[in-house]
């Protein structure tokens, strides 16, 4: 209970990280994404498939390096996603998010399904929970109309940012310890609080 | 619809960052398709995921990188999909949970007249996956788990002590949790085990020697 009141204290005096307009260009980036999208799915348009492309490819190809995927491996991958964006524009749901998030969830399942067909085994991150079971399992009855509303937001960002680094940009504890220039026992206590924090998110609030 | 069994936070972390394979892959993401709650989790997990592409530097892509992929295209090259290669159960398990899959027709193995089970061909190492049938009023006698069980509910229902388990839930056991189910309508399970259950009733000895 203690870290609850703790975390809220936290929010109350943390100061605001994002200032108005990079949220602001943020989201008008996006929707130039979205423009760009839409202009592939409903007329093929090669220009804004292009410029979706030289934005995003050379990331991509980062994002399947950092997988621990050779170059050539990195292409061929980049260019099987690209083929996706270019066949399924139609599928993106504008209303649901930022564009490099549908492109990121395309990599990714690229590189799953990549690392199933040449029997690969899919790098896991440590887990932090008590028991080191594959999964905890949780139960919870949600009260009705309970909404799941952006809940990423209400992590202190000191948690948020080791959970980027560590689920998503691929680092081991220590190299995020490294990169953030705290102790591996710090990144380790952020992670668990995160998890907690989450946990407690999921069920409908701190 | 939401369900009131769920994986744990830290396992739709693993599954957005594309940690994981195989059953359990298979079984969040089929819980997703039942739970709008995890699923917008997970898709807010993605965003994470999204974020980070966008702050990644750039690879230099190979010469004439676009205009390789516009020919690709325009052949219409194969390309394979992201769920063509799924193995076969994995596409009929979703069947089932969609309620299109015809289950009565598949090959059930009868163990009882009121319990049956396909045993599934897995690659993960170190689990056993198996379709379970249990009809209705059907009670599995008390049992623990030897390691650690995982059951997806394709459809129908059970309960044990802890509550009830319907379409959609994910129920987590080890060892520590003994428990004794009961169908409380035709129900459909995808269970996967570490290690076979480890029956501790009167008939736990023989259980154990006939089912495993």
């Amino acid at each position: 209970m203690s870290n609850v009141v703790a975390l809220k204290n936290y929010k109350a005096s943390s100061p605001v990280l994002e200032q108005p307009s990079s949220v602001d260009n943020k989201q008008v980036q996006n929707q130039f994404w979205i423009d760009c999208l839409i202009k592939v799915a409903k007329t093929q348009d090669q220009a804004s498939f292009q410029t979706l492309f030289a934005h995003f490819a050379p990331k991509i190809k980062t994002f399947f390096v950092k997988q621990g995927l050779s170059m050539q491996e990195a292409e061929e991958l980049m260019q099987e996603t690209f083929i996706s964006v270019w066949r399924y524009a139609d599928y993106f749901e504008a209303n649901k998010g930022q564009v490099s998030t549908w492109i990121y969830t395309i990599a990714r399942n690229k590189k799953l399904d990549y690392y199933r067909k040449t029997n690969r085994q899919v790098n896991t991150t440590e887990m932090v929970s008590e028991d080191i079971a594959v999964d905890a399992g949780e139960q919870f009855d949600l009260r009705m109309g309970q909404e799941v509303t952006a809940f990423l937001p209400q992590l202190p960002e000191e948690q948020l940012e080791v959970i980027q680094k560590v689920y998503f940009e691929e680092l081991s504890h220590q190299k995020a310890a490294d990169a953030l220039n705290i102790t591996l026992g710090t990144v380790k206590g952020r992670i668990r609080s995160a998890v907690n924090n989450l946990s407690k998110l999921m069920r409908g609030g701190l | 619809m939401s369900c009131n069994h769920h994986p744990a936070v830290e396992s739709l972390l693993q599954h957005a960052s594309g940690k994981t394979s195989g059953l359990q892959h298979l079984m969040i993401r089929l819980h997703c398709k039942v739970c709008d709650h995890c699923d917008k989790v997970v898709t807010e997990f993605e965003s994470l995921g999204g974020e980070t592409l966008e702050s990644l530097s750039d690879t230099p892509l190979q010469v004439g990188a676009f205009q390789a992929l516009m020919k690709r295209i325009q052949s219409n090259a194969d390309v394979t999909e992201v769920d063509s290669n799924r193995s076969d159960y994995a596409h009929l398990i979703e069947k089932i949970l969609g309620r299109e899959g015809k289950a009565d027709k598949l090959n059930w193995h009868w163990r009882t007249k009121r319990f049956a089970e396909i045993p599934l061909p897995t690659e993960d190492k170190g689990f056993d996956a198996k379709l379970i049938y249990f009809k209705k009023g059907m009670k599995v006698p008390r049992h623990t788990h030897r390691d650690k069980e995982y059951t997806l509910v394709l459809s129908g229902a059970f309960s044990d002590d802890s509550g009830e388990y319907k379409r959609g839930d994910y129920v987590y056991k080890t060892s520590h949790d003994e428990h004794s189910p009961v169908a409380t309508s035709d129900c459909i399970c995808l269970a996967v085990t570490t290690q076979p259950l480890k029956f501790t009733g009167t008939f736990g000895p023989v259980l154990n020697w006939f089912l495993n």
